[in-house]
C-alpha cells in the first residue's frame, strides 16, 4: 500500500509541475506585412481568409429563424464583402470565463488575430511582443476618412490620443474615442439665485456670497453637493485654486508632478474647511455616498451640482418630479483667487482592439476597420464633401413616428425600428438605438466607439442652434428624435444642457490633458492603496476640521516618503519615453 | 511477523467496512456534503500560490513567476499594517466578547419568561435583524446614527450635545460593536436557550423545594449547565479574531474614520479588486487563515484542558 501511495503521488506532482513547463517562451517574430502597390483601402480579400477571434456563446438577443450570434447577416456580409471569414479562437459566455481562456491563450502563446483588451494589458503583451505596432499598418492601409478621424481625435486630445495604448512610444491599439473631450458641469438652481437677486457665480467669491445669502433664507439647506468619495463637488473648486487632485499637471521645470500635493490644495481645502464650518456643505457628507449625498440636491435643498453631464438623465430628472418649479443654470469653470481656470480631465479612452503577431493578414484588420468608419459616419454631412464615400449618404426610409416614440421612451422602453439600407454595412449611424441595423452591433470587435472626437457634442450643437433658431423642424430624423426624448422632453434640462454644451465647446482649447495616461507603474501597484488612503484620510479630516491645516503638510511629506516620489519619477520616465 | 501485521491491518480494515456498512445511511447522507467542501474548498487551494507569485491574470498561475515571501515582507512594512491590524483585532474582539455576553443574557431572561407564545414571538423578532444584510441595515444605521438621527434627538432630551457617530474616532468603533451586537444577538442566544431548555427540570424543583431562591438557582444550575455551551461557543469564536465583519465596517466606514475603522478585509478589498493586487490581496488572506488555524488548535486545547471538553 506504501509503494503504491508513493506512486500515485510522484505522478500527481509531476502532474502539476507540468503545467508550469509552458511559460516563458519566446516571442515569435511578427508576421511580414505584404507589400503590393497601391492599396485598395476596401478591398475584398480573395480566397477568402480566416480570421480569429474570441466570440461570445450568447449574447442575449433574439436573433431570427436559423441565425445565432456567430451565424447572422453581419458574419456573411463580412465574408462576402470583405472576404473574412472569422472563427471563433475559443468561446465564452461571462466575463471571467473569457479572462481566464485568455490567460490561456496568452500561457499557450496563441492569441487569437484580433482582441479588444484594456490598457495595462496592452503593454504587458507589447512587451511580450505578442501584438504588434499599428502604425506602419495604418500608415499604408487605413483608408482617408480613418486616417481623418483619427487626426481629429488627437488633436482634440492634444496629441495625448494614444497615449495609454502606447508601448515605449508605439501605438498598439486605436482607443475608444466616444466624446472624449467632456469635462465635468456644475448646475445651479437658477430659481434660488433669482430669488436671491444674484447672477451664476463665476469666481470663488461670488459663490462665498450666493452660499451665505442662500443660508439666509434656507438654513437647513446645503450649498454645494460633496460626498464620501471627495470627487464631484471638490474638483471644481480644487481645480479654481490650481490643484487637480489625482491628476498629473505640469510644474514649471517641465516635470510632471502629482496634483493633490500642490499647494493650490491647501488653499482649497482651507476654503472648504471654512465653507464646512458655515454649514455650507453637508454636516455629514463625510458618510454618505453620492446617491445618499444627492439626495438633498433632489429634494430641492441645495444650490450647486457638479457631476458629469448625464447626470441629467436621472438625478436632475428627479429634482424636477420634487420641485416641478425648479430652473437650472449650468455653471462655467470658477475662477480661482490666483486667476486660475480651467478643467482637467483625464483620459478614459483606454482601451482598444489589438492584433497579433501571429496573424497572416494583420491588414485586413484595418480593411475591415475602414468599412466600420465609412459606414458609420455616412450620415455625416460635413465629410460628405471631403471623402469619396464607399456607403452612399441616405436619408431614413423607412418613416420614424414621433409620437409612438415619445410614448415608448415615457414607459422607459427603447423604439426600435427595422430599416434596410440600400448598402448595408457594420454600422449605420451613430444611434443604435433607434435605428435597429439587421446587423447585431455586439459583433462590433470593440470597434464600437471609434467616432469623431465630438460626435455627441456637435449633435448637442446641431439641436441646440436649431432650438434656438426656432428650427426644430429642419433636423434630421435622428436629431428631432434626439431632442424630444432628451432628459425626458423637461425644458430646463435641455436648455440648461444646451448652455453646458457651448460652455464646453469653447473652452475646448484650452482644456487641460491629465499628464500621466500610461498603465500603473510598479509603486503605484505596491503603495498606491496607503497614498490614496491618506489622502482621502487627510481631506477629510481637514475639511470637518477635525485635523488642523498643517496636516495637510505632514500629509504632503508622508505621501513623498512613502513611495510619492517614486511614482512621480517613474511618471516621468513614462513621459520622456514618450516624446 | 508479518502475517502478524497483516492480520492486524485486515482486522482494523474490516471493523472499519462494518461500521460504514452498520451506518451506511448517514454516511450516504454526508457524502455531498464532503464532496462540495471537496470541490469548492479544498481543490481552490491550489489558489494560494498566488500569494507567492507576482500574479498576473494575463499569464495565470502558471505564467506568473514566483516571488516567493516578497508580500509578506511588503504587508509588514506597509505603514499602516500596525494599526490595520490592531483596528482588527479591538473591533472583533469585543464584538465576540459583549456579544456574547448580551447573548447568554439575553437567554437567561428569555428562558424565565413561562408564557410560552410571548417568548416564541420574542425569540423571532430578535432573530430576525440576522437574516438582514448589513446592504439593508447599514443605510437605516446611517440615518438613526445621524447627527439629526433619533439616537442624538434622544440624547438631547438628556441635554448631551449632538455626536457624530460614524464620523468620529472616537465614536466609531463603539458604534460598529453595538449595531452588531443588536443584529446577532437574538440569533447568539438561540443555541444558549437550547442548551437551557437541555437541563433537566427535577434539578429546578428539588431546589426549589429545598428552598433556593431564583438567583441561587441561577447561580448553581441554569450557570453550571450552560458552561459547555460557552466553552464551546467561546472556542469556536476564536477564529473570528481576525473577522471584524467586512460588510459592516464597509458599507459604514468613510475617509474620517479610515484611522479606527480600516480593517484587514477593507484594506484587502481597496488592494485587491480596486488595484487589482491579487497576490498582496491573497498572502493578506493567508496569513488570516494560518493564524485562525493555529488558534483554532489553541483554543482546543486549552477547552480540552479546562473543560474537558472534546469538540470532535
Amino acid at each position: 500500500m506504501n509503494k503504491k501511495l508513493i506512486i500515485i503521488l510522484m505522478i500527481v506532482l509531476l502532474g502539476s509541475l507540468s503545467v508550469y513547463a509552458t511559460g516563458g517562451k519566446e516571442p515569435l517574430e511578427p508576421a511580414a506585412v505584404t507589400d503590393e502597390g497601391p492599396v485598395d483601402y476596401y478591398m475584398k480579400f480573395d480566397p477568402v481568409i480566416k480570421l480569429t477571434q474570441p466570440m461570445t456563446a450568447d449574447d442575449g438577443k433574439t436573433y431570427p429563424e436559423g441565425d445565432d450570434v456567430n451565424s447572422n447577416v453581419f458574419t456573411r456580409w463580412c465574408e462576402k464583402e470583405v472576404g473574412i471569414k472569422w472563427e471563433a479562437k475559443y468561446t465564452y459566455s461571462t466575463s471571467d470565463e473569457s479572462k481566464q481562456k485568455l490567460s490561456l491563450a496568452m500561457a499557450s502563446n496563441d492569441l487569437p488575430d484580433l482582441l479588444f483588451i484594456q490598457s495595462p494589458d496592452i503593454a504587458k503583451l507589447a512587451k511580450a511582443g505578442l501584438i504588434i505596432p499599428i502604425k506602419e499598418l495604418q500608415d499604408k492601409y487605413q483608408s482617408p476618412i480613418g486616417k481623418y478621424m483619427l487626426e481629429e481625435n488627437d488633436r482634440a486630445m492634444k496629441g495625448h490620443f494614444y497615449d495609454a495604448t502606447s508601448y515605449n512610444g508605439q501605438a498598439y491599439a486605436v482607443p475608444w474615442s466616444a466624446d472624449t473631450v467632456v469635462p465635468n458641469n456644475s448646475w445651479y438652481r437658477k430659481d434660488i439665485l433669482d430669488e436671491l437677486g444674484l447672477d451664476v457665480p463665476e469666481t470663488i467669491a461670488d459663490l462665498d456670497e450666493a452660499f451665505q445669502a442662500y443660508k439666509a433664507i434656507n438654513p437647513e439647506g446645503v450649498g454645494l453637493i460633496l460626498d464620501k468619495s471627495l470627487v464631484d463637488g471638490m474638483n471644481m473648486i480644487m481645480d479654481a485654486y490650481g490643484a487637480y487632485p489625482k491628476r498629473w499637471v505640469m510644474d514649471s521645470d517641465g516635470k510632471l508632478a502629482y496634483g493633490s500635493i500642490q499647494p493650490g490644495a491647501k488653499e482649497a481645502l482651507a476654503k472648504l474647511r471654512d465653507w464646512y464650518a458655515k454649514g455650507y456643505l453637508d454636516r455629514e457628507f463625510v458618510v454618505k455616498d453620492v446617491n445618499k449625498a444627492e439626495e438633498v440636491w433632489k429634494a430641492g435643498n441645495a444650490l450647486v451640482l457638479e457631476g458629469a453631464w448625464w447626470k441629467s438623465w436621472g438625478t436632475n430628472i428627479t429634482l424636477y418630479q420634487n420641485v416641478p418649479t425648479m430652473e437650472l443654470a449650468g455653471g462655467s469653470y470658477l475662477l480661482g483667487p490666483d486667476g486660475n481656470q480651467g478643467p482637467m480631465i483625464e483620459l478614459f479612452n483606454k482601451q482598444g482592439f489589438v492584433i497579433s503577431s501571429q496573424c497572416e493578414h494583420p491588414e485586413a484588420i484595418i480593411i475591415l476597420f475602414n468599412h466600420y468608419l465609412d459606414s458609420a459616419f455616412r450620415g455625416h454631412k460635413d465629410l460628405q464633401d471631403k471623402f469619396d464615400f464607399i456607403y452612399p449618404y441616405e436619408q431614413l426610409r423607412t418613416p420614424i413616428n414621433l409620437d409612438e416614440v415619445k410614448k415608448l421612451e415615457a414607459e422607459g422602453k427603447v423604439a426600435f425600428k427595422k430599416y434596410d439600407y440600400e448598402k448595408p454595412g457594420p454600422r449605420n449611424g451613430s444611434d443604435a438605438d433607434y435605428f435597429n441595423t439587421s446587423i447585431s452591433w455586439s459583433r462590433q470587435f470593440g470597434m464600437l466607439f471609434n467616432q469623431r472626437a465630438s460626435q455627441l457634442t456637435d449633435q448637442f450643437l446641431r439641436i441646440a442652434d436649431a432650438w434656438e433658431a426656432g428650427k426644430i423642424d429642419e433636423l434630421s430624423q435622428q436629431d428631432q428624435i434626439s431632442y424630444t426624448t432628451m432628459f425626458r422632453g423637461i425644458d430646463t434640462l435641455r436648455v440648461t444642457h444646451f448652455g453646458i454644451v457651448r460652455n464646453g465647446v469653447a473652452w475646448r482649447d484650452q482644456v487641460h490633458i491629465s499628464g500621466y495616461n500610461g498603465p500603473p507603474t510598479p509603486t503605484m501597484i505596491s503603495g498606491d492603496a496607503y497614498l490614496k488612503k491618506i489622502e482621502l484620510e487627510t481631506f477629510a479630516n481637514i475639511i470637518l476640521g477635525e485635523s488642523p491645516l498643517s496636516a495637510f503638510d505632514k500629509f504632503v511629506e508622508e505621501w513623498k516618503r512613502n513611495g510619492g516620489d517614486d511614482i512621480t519619477a517613474e511618471v516621468n520616465e513614462w513621459y520622456s519615453s514618450m516624446q | 511477523m508479518v502475517g502478524g501485521e497483516h492480520n492486524t491491518v485486515l482486522r482494523i480494515a474490516g471493523s472499519v467496512q462494518k461500521h460504514v456498512r452498520k451506518y451506511n445511511a448517514l454516511y450516504l447522507m454526508l457524502l455531498p456534503g464532503v464532496v462540495i467542501v471537496f470541490i469548492f474548498h479544498y481543490i481552490p487551494m491550489y489558489g494560494i500560490i498566488i500569494a507567492f507569485q507576482d500574479y498576473q491574470p494575463l499569464y495565470g498561475f502558471s505564467g506568473s513567476p514566483l516571488v516567493g515571501l516578497r508580500w509578506f515582507r511588503a504587508m509588514m512594512t506597509m505603514p499602516d499594517s500596525g494599526q490595520i491590524f490592531y483596528n482588527t483585532v479591538y473591533i472583533a474582539v469585543f464584538k465576540i466578547i459583549f456579544g456574547q455576553i448580551v447573548a447568554i443574557i439575553f437567554a437567561l431572561l428569555l428562558n424565565e419568561i413561562g408564557i410560552k407564545p410571548y417568548k416564541r414571538t420574542i425569540q423571532t423578532l430578535t432573530y430576525l435583524p440576522h437574516f438582514l444584510s448589513w446592504v439593508m441595515i447599514g443605510g437605516i444605521f446611517i440615518d438613526l446614527l445621524s447627527t439629526k438621527g433619533i439616537v442624538n434627538h434622544f440624547l438631547g432630551f438628556f441635554g448631551v450635545e449632538s455626536i457624530f457617530f460614524l464620523g468620529n474616532n472616537t465614536w466609531f468603533r463603539p458604534a460598529l460593536i453595538v449595531t452588531d451586537i443588536w443584529k446577532g444577538f437574538g440569533w447568539g442566544a438561540i443555541l444558549y436557550l437550547a442548551a437551557l431548555s437541555g437541563i433537566d427540570p427535577n434539578l429546578y424543583e428539588a431546589a426549589v423545594i429545598d428552598g433556593a431562591s431564583r438567583p441561587r438557582r441561577l447561580w448553581h444550575i441554569t450557570l453550571p449547565g450552560i458552561i459547555p455551551t460557552i466553552v464551546l461557543l467561546a472556542t469556536l469564536s476564536l477564529r473570528n479574531v481576525l473577522n471584524a465583519g467586512f460588510e459592516q465596517v464597509f458599507i459604514l466606514y468613510n475617509p474620517a474614520v479610515y484611522r479606527t475603522g480600516d480593517i484587514i478585509d477593507t484594506f484587502v478589498y481597496r488592494v485587491g479588486l480596486l488595484d487589482a493586487q491579487y497576490s498582496l490581496a491573497t498572502a493578506v488572506g493567508l496569513l488570516k487563515s494560518v493564524i485562525g488555524l493555529v488558534l483554532i488548535v489553541i483554543s482546543y486545547r486549552i477547552a480540552y484542558r479546562f473543560a474537558n471538553y472534546r469538540i470532535f
